[in-house]
């Protein structure tokens, strides 16, 4: 039996008060975690940016609000211009807050497998610390971009790395603009 | 000679009882206590978000636009606020809830707090949640409904059963609407260590963490199962009387181990307790009232007496 879905088509913002209580209903075998990498200079070298210093605002658990757009946006058509976006905006932001000028940017994505021995008898809570990655995690490099000017150059626009790790389903969003009920 | 009633006539009965337990007027006292509980877990959650408001309402912060947000199934967004505004907003938040608590302008509080909770959830929908969703339609339903009465006789204020009822039938769906959804459309039926998996994720608190260390696997389990049937059993639990008690043990366990082992799912935890209000009857609150005033006064007399 398919359930969460009307028999009739729906305003958007109606829709979206009536898809409120299906939450959390797929195991999941993965759990997703994103990070953005920055270089300066001519510097080769790539280093982590806690994005808790450039978007601090937290989603639920401890994702971040601007994870919630990476995750939501993930395959999506508008998805390589709001990455372009998001680099020129966290570009402009560690120059604003730190004075950093950085010349490169990237945006990774770990997925942690679940019931191994980090996720299943974990020391504590979820953390982002990512020096010792287990051998199950899979990192892909979701965009790559040459900052220029405060501009965003794509290097690399789409995901690269393992393919074939679908995005665990409690993240996952049904498309609401065929109207339920047409093929 | 005493005549046998007739099925009819209690068939009549019982739906006229029905009837006048949907619609009539009844004491107020429990969505009072519900107005004010609800409005504090919603001053709660805008209170812990307009803690990064430079990134949550203003041109400070990264947002979608309308067509990366239609892509992804939102509707537009609503304009973001300058400084001035954020203030402004706040303010108009505080006074709403201010007046809806002390049941005060009532019928403006609701429209303030009405209006206050739409924009807030569609000013940035990646921010907002099934929470936002309940804050508007709660408050949608109480801005729709008849104001309170005073009872002529013993001054009490009184409401129209209806709004209650469709509050109450709000948390009922919901339950019945997430169980469903988790054994049909879910994998809840299909692996026994859904829950398991769940918690060992991004929501994952050091609480959770010495769950997954100390717990055997089987009790995940069954903490699955109890979950599941709770939900799918709530019309029954919360409808019938006598059973509701078991739907407080079991309704108040499962969001405190949710908001315990989930971080920041407290705010969803709280605002569902505050509809278990409305599962209280008046004499059962003024019976609380009653026992606890005489324990503070026992308590009060005690220390003064050895002061």
């Amino acid at each position: 039996m398919k359930l969460g879905r009307l028999p009739v088509s729906l305003p958007r913002r109606l829709l979206q008060q009536y898809n409120t209580a299906a939450l959390f209903t797929h195991r999941c075998s993965v759990w997703s975690d994103w990070w953005v990498e920055v270089k300066q200079g001519k510097d080769a070298v790539w280093r982590g940016v806690d994005m808790r210093e450039v978007a601090p605002m937290p989603e639920a658990g401890y994702r971040l609000r601007v994870e919630r757009m990476l995750a939501d946006t993930l395959g999506k058509k508008t998805a390589l211009s709001f990455r372009k976006r998001l680099a020129e905006w966290i570009a402009r932001r560690l120059k604003q807050k730190d004075g950093m000028e950085i010349t490169g940017l990237r945006i990774r994505r770990a997925l942690w497998r679940t019931n191994t021995p980090e996720l299943n008898f974990p020391r504590g809570h979820w953390e982002r610390g990512l020096d010792t990655l287990p051998a199950t995690t899979q990192i892909s490099t979701l965009a790559e971009y040459a900052i220029v000017n405060g501009t965003a150059i794509v290097v690399q626009a789409r995901p690269k790395g393992p393919a074939g790790t679908p995005q665990p389903k409690i993240f996952r969003r049904e498309n609401t603009s065929k109207p339920a009920g047409k093929a | 000679m005493n005549e046998t009633p007739r099925p009819e006539a209690s068939a009549a009965s019982v739906f006229r009882r029905t009837v006048s337990s949907l619609v009539a007027g009844i004491d107020a006292l429990p969505l009072r206590v519900f107005e004010v509980c609800f409005t504090a877990s919603y001053l709660l959650r805008v209170g812990w978000l307009g803690l990064w408001w430079r990134e949550w309402l203003t041109e400070e912060g990264i947002h979608l636009n309308a067509a990366e947000l239609a892509e992804i199934g939102y509707a537009p967004p609503l304009p973001l606020l300058t400084a001035p505004g954020v203030v402004l907003l706040a303010v108009m938040i505080c006074l709403s809830a201010a007046g809806l608590i002390l049941n005060k302008a009532r019928r403006l509080a609701l429209l303030g707090i009405f209006v206050c909770a739409l924009y807030t959830q569609g000013v940035d929908w990646m921010s907002a949640s099934s929470l936002s969703k309940l804050h508007v339609a709660v408050y949608g339903i109480l801005l729709m409904s008849p104001g309170y009465l005073r009872d002529p006789v013993n001054g009490r204020l009184l409401i129209c059963a209806v709004p209650v009822r469709v509050i109450q039938a709000t948390l009922i769906c919901q339950y019945l609407a997430s169980g469903t959804a988790k054994a049909f459309k879910g994998d809840w039926l299909k692996h026994s260590d859904v829950l398991y998996t769940l918690v060992q994720g991004v929501f994952r608190t050091d609480f959770a963490a010495w769950c997954l260390r100390t717990l055997p696997v089987w009790s995940w389990t069954v903490m699955q199962w109890v979950t599941l049937l709770f939900e799918l059993e709530a019309p029954v639990l919360f409808c019938v009387k006598n059973l509701r008690p078991i739907a407080f043990v079991i309704g108040i366990g499962f969001h405190l181990m949710i908001a315990l082992m989930m971080k920041d799912l407290i705010f969803f935890s709280a605002q569902m307790w505050t509809f278990y209000a409305l599962f209280i009857t008046a004499e059962e609150y003024r019976r609380l009232g009653a026992w606890v005033v005489a324990g503070w006064r026992r308590i009060s007399g005690f220390m003064i007496r050895h002061s």
